[in-house]
């Protein structure tokens, strides 16, 4: 039914005692043979049977310590060969683990598709299949945008001009095997190589990157928004426990989106503490500003701070009106002063509303007990960055090894035709990350670059 | 009166393969043009083929089609482009002497014993329970049948425009159809209205060629057709001429700008940015300082030529001005204006990949009315759809065409899957499996196909069938031959490295600087086989790691066409699915999760929980 492999981290990501990285497929087994080792021992394994080693790279370098079990179709979980490596619970253990598995012929599973697979083979009853697509659907849009989100910034920026550069390099070979008699400005092959080269570097930068500054991040990403100084930054004090915001009464002191990891409850929650959102003249409070609606946009749950002393303003109603479909809880500060705020039936539900003093932390509690409802009842979950953040990783070597190709191409003295197949693959690659397909942008590139045609 | 099984409507390009095809496959056929004097008319430039077109026709060929055969009769000129790029890319491109062209066709159609001509207006089709019954002309008269083919090109409610003189005529100055449009309204036709242009036509007597660039045919002449014999089909050819604008003819066109009908907002229908006039070209590349004009022959027999790169709307006055700018048409005397030209098109979705309509039982449609563009996009559509109307007056399964088995699979998948807001034209860059899809394969890639629709007859397909085991016998054999270190002396003398052992000669002819015709001093026993064998051979082995990568994509893609959607299915109770997803495919009905994943507004997360619903269906039945 399905042709690749796929694998993820099935335990909770965090620094649990063991980490299983889950691998699921044809090519489970041999996977599992190119980075397990065990020692004295090479007798095949058997199925359903739990050995101990190491993973180690090619080169034997160990990655962890861990038992490894192989699992023969059909009697697994996804009715797949099923391939279970338990290695430590740290964050970089089981990256190392992960990542082992996924260069080694693997890609990283979407979240939910293990359940897919499982379904869609038969194991699961078909009373709950559509439950299940259900959360096929809702899943595979989340895993899109978290993968996106985990490229903001300068990464995807960067990720944006390689795109644009090859769609360029792409458009200009299209256009002269389209338009061979138009006067076109030829692009030589040296060219295609000489761009496709600076390229590569361009990738191995961004890959390196990838690779070191990953961190395991967890929990539940978490934005408080609201207009300034309505008390976001008291309420993240309150949160974490400590005065890590600037917290002053002059609006527009918040200018950067700040991160802190708090455990609510037993619920991992990362917080960020945006800027007030108001229209600016100041630029770098403009900048923090369009970071805040960034994490509106990411945020798996929204805490929106209102001024219970005063009436609502426009931007109040506007947030509000904006951020209706998303996992949210009102906060109305100072309910301790009189009430001046009136909200309008379309504006909010009345369930998401709790009212706090963050002075005296009246209604402190209900509003940590409503996050923990929230989570255990599964109304928000946590993003796994950390496969979000692999699959951006491995899609960058995809669209780095086609440009490899393409210098290859042009070494072996292929006709410039060729180089197409791997540009479009490497741009394809990239489309996971920017969500360009490439057909269109190539043509739509030819028509408003070139002057061809009849 | 005598019973027909298929009418064919319109005798342009997309009806003369529709009905050759319908007769030839043994259907009772007839064909209604508005104008018997204008069968195969070609109403703008006098050319076949050219790059991806000329993938279409060998195509068409290789299915049993008419248009190479009918070019291969009446070329003047011939040239293989691109033969400096891949085997990929390599198109045939023929110049035609229109009026030979028009008057061979006619010939042809009127030898076929199951085809009749009528010159009659169809004004209306005649639908009952969503399957066709007839049509109607215009005395009033009713022809039943079986199926029926719509070609009707840039006909219906047409105008041309040239400046603010708006005529209400069709292409080349033709009656347009007005009442076949009122027809599609009622039976809930979805419309599109589309624009097109054509340069003008000057007096070859009346220009200078020494002033311009000679563009002659190639040496060697390749025919288009599997079928023509290549030594046969040399000939002394007529050349192109080459000539540029200039910055005269940019000031004249700049300076009136407002007169032209797309810049005073005249024109409803939706122009193709391929095809730009010459007016847009110097508005949206306003830095060029010149624009290539190429003077091309209409005919042996006439002195009209056509000036491509200049096609125009403007005023006649303009036209005239603009036009004796360039160098060499100085003196030139216009024969006819250029104009532009609006009509009735349909949005294509509204078509399966047999050309046939969803909601409409026996009614095909191909060509420009399908809002594509071009002589070969619109015979690639006539014959599939002839075809398919053939085989369903046959009551037999149609015949489909995918994206990875012809550019004409492309073609018809992107116009019925995605459709098209521009007159489609077909481009080498559409294809995205284009290494397997080459001119020079197109009979192995789509003959077995004519022959089993019953289109190519059995004498062909067993000369086809023993040029293909030929092939594979030649690949077979080079690859069990030892080249020795005997032929470092024949090596040292193409610059290629020396051997130490043998090698099999498949690895020789994989070195760029050698080929499978190179080696035949060091491969003694070499059989007797034809160039169009060796060109197989040749790409096969040397190009075999693109190859195969290619032929991986394929089985990856074919994995989802085969992944059937039902007809009945009911979209808006499959639960995970987004709102826009259940609309567009409930409006498209796609015949698999491929072609839904292709729609416009199917996200990959919808194509997730298709593949889950189907596979629950199958389960559960």
């Amino acid at each position: 039914m399905f042709d690749d492999t796929i694998a993820a981290l099935s335990t909770p990501p965090g620094s649990g005692g063991i980490g299983v990285v889950r691998v699921s497929g044809d090519k489970a087994l041999s996977i599992l043979n190119a980075v397990f080792r065990r020692k004295k021992d090479a007798s095949a394994m058997k199925s359903h049977t739990l050995y101990y080693g190491v993973a180690a790279d090619e080169k034997g370098e160990v990655a962890d310590e861990v038992l490894a079990c192989y699992m023969k179709k059909p009697a697994t979980y996804t009715r797949e060969d099923v391939v279970e490596i338990h290695c430590h619970g740290g964050s970089s253990c089981v990256a190392g683990v992960l990542r082992l598995v996924l260069l080694n012929g693997a890609r990283p599973a979407e979240p939910g598709e293990f359940t897919k697979r499982a379904f869609i083979n038969g194991r699961i009853d078909l009373s709950r299949a559509e439950a299940v697509m259900d959360v096929i659907s809702a899943k595979t849009d989340l895993a899109r945008r978290a993968a996106i989100n985990r490229l903001q910034g300068s990464v995807h920026k960067e990720c944006a001009e390689i795109s644009t550069e090859i769609v360029s390099v792409l458009a200009r070979v299209e256009a002269s095997i389209d338009y061979p008699e138009h006067d076109l400005e030829e692009i030589t092959l040296k060219d295609v190589k000489d761009r496709s080269l600076r390229l590569i570097k361009r990738l191995d930068r961004l890959i390196d990157g990838a690779h070191r500054g990953r961190v395991l991040q967890y929990g539940v990403e978490t934005a408080i928004v609201g207009k300034p100084n309505v008390g976001k930054s008291s309420l993240l004090n309150f949160l974490l426990g400590e005065d890590r915001a600037i917290v002053s009464d002059t609006p527009g002191t918040t200018r950067d989106a700040i991160q802190e990891c708090a455990n609510i409850k037993g619920v991992p929650l990362r917080l960020a503490d945006t800027a007030g959102i108001r229209e600016t003249t100041d630029e770098i409070e403009r900048m923090g500003v369009e970071k805040a609606l960034r994490h509106i946009d990411s945020a798996d749950l929204l805490i929106i701070v209102l001024d219970g002393s005063s009436p609502a303003t426009e931007e109040d109603i506007s947030l509000l009106m904006n951020t209706r479909e998303r996992k949210r809880i009102v906060a109305i500060n100072k309910s301790d002063l009189p009430s001046a705020l009136h909200l309008e039936e379309e504006w909010i539900k009345p369930d998401e509303i709790i009212k706090i003093s963050l002075l005296d932390e009246i209604g402190a509690n209900k509003l940590l007990e409503k996050i923990k409802d929230m989570f255990f009842l599964g109304e928000i979950e946590q993003k796994d960055t950390l496969i979000s953040g692999l699959r951006a990783e491995q899609a960058l070597r995809r669209c780095r090894d086609g440009l490899c190709n393409v210098v290859r191409a042009v070494d072996a003295g292929l006709p410039e035709d060729f180089c197409t197949i791997d540009l479009r693959e490497s741009h394809a690659a990239l489309g996971e990350i920017t969500g360009e397909t490439t057909d269109d942008a190539v043509i739509d590139k030819i028509f408003s670059e070139f002057c061809v045609g009849k | 009166m005598t019973d027909y099984d298929v009418v064919i409507i319109g005798g342009g390009h997309a009806g003369c393969e529709a009905a050759l095809a319908c007769a030839r496959m043994g259907v009772k056929t007839i064909m209604f043009v508005m104008n018997l004097d204008s069968i195969a008319m070609m109403p703008c430039n006098p050319n076949i083929g050219g790059t991806s077109k000329g993938h279409l026709v060998r195509e068409i060929d290789a299915l049993g089609g008419e248009m190479a055969k009918n070019i291969d009769k009446t070329f003047i000129q011939s040239r293989m482009l691109n033969t400096g790029k891949g085997p990929a890319v390599h198109s045939l491109r023929a110049q035609a002497d229109k009026a030979a062209y028009a008057t061979e066709m006619l010939k042809t159609l009127q030898s076929e014993p199951n085809l009749s001509l009528r010159q009659s207006e169809v004004t209306d089709i005649s639908v009952q329970n969503g399957e066709l019954k007839g049509v109607f002309t215009r005395s009033g008269a009713f022809t039943p049948c079986k199926a029926a083919v719509i070609c009707v090109g840039t006909y219906m409610r047409s105008r041309c425009l040239c400046g603010d003189v708006i005529t209400d005529v069709g292409p080349n100055g033709l009656k347009n159809a007005k009442r076949l449009s009122e027809s599609f309204a009622k039976l809930d036709v979805s419309m599109m209205r589309f624009k097109t242009g054509t340069p003008a036509r000057i007096d070859g007597a009346t220009i200078d060629r020494s002033k311009m660039q000679i563009q002659p045919g190639d040496e060697v002449i390749t025919p288009f057709s599997f079928d023509t014999d290549a030594s046969g089909a040399q000939r002394v050819q007529v050349p192109c001429y080459l000539t540029y604008t200039n910055e005269r003819t940019h000031r004249i066109i700049r300076q009136n700008l407002s007169r032209s009908p797309i810049y005073s907002n005249i024109i409803e229908g939706t122009g193709a940015r391929y095809c730009p006039s010459i007016e847009d070209k110097i508005v949206r590349f306003a830095d060029k300082d010149r624009h290539q004009v190429f003077i091309e022959p209409e005919g042996e027999n006439t002195t009209e030529m056509y000036v491509s790169g200049m096609s125009t709307s403007m005023p006649e006055d303009v036209q005239e001005a603009m036009y004796r700018t360039v160098p060499g048409l100085e003196n030139c005397r216009l024969t006819r204006n250029g104009y532009a030209i609006e009509y009735d098109c349909i949005d294509a979705t509204q078509l399966t990949l047999s050309l046939e309509f969803k909601h409409i039982k026996g009614l095909f449609s191909a060509g420009q009315f399908n809002g594509s563009s071009g002589y070969e996009e619109a015979a690639a559509q006539g014959l599939v759809a002839g075809i398919n109307a053939a085989l369903f007056a046959l009551k037999k399964p149609a015949m489909t065409i995918d994206r990875s088995e012809g550019y004409i699979g492309v073609l018809i998948d992107d116009l019925t899957a995605k459709g098209s807001d521009e007159p489609y034209r077909m481009m080498t860059s559409r294809a995205e499996y284009r290494l397997l899809l080459r001119q020079d394969n197109a009979d192995l890639r789509l003959m077995p196909k004519g022959y089993a629709a019953g289109l190519v007859p059995k004498d062909r397909f067993e000369r086809f069938e023993a040029k293909r085991e030929s092939i594979e016998r030649e690949i077979k054999r080079v690859g069990q031959v030892m080249a020795t270190p005997e032929a470092n002396a024949f090596l040292r003398s193409q610059n290629s490295a020396e051997l130490n052992s043998g090698v099999p000669l498949r690895d020789l002819i994989k070195r760029p600087e050698l080929d499978y015709l190179k080696l035949a001093p060091i491969d003694r026993n070499r059989p007797k086989i034809t160039r169009d064998v060796a060109e197989q051979v040749n790409v096969r082995i040397k190009f075999e790691g693109y190859i195969k990568r290619q032929t991986e994509q394929v089985e990856r893609f074919k994995r989802l066409e085969d992944k059937k959607l039902p007809e009945n299915i009911d979209y808006s109770t499959i639960s995970g699915l987004r709102i826009e997803a259940r609309q567009k495919l409930s409006a498209a009905m796609p015949a698999n999760i491929g072609r839904a994943s292709r729609i416009t507004g199917v996200s990959p997360s919808d194509t997730a929980v298709l593949l889950a619903y189907i596979k629950k269906a199958r389960v559960q039945s």
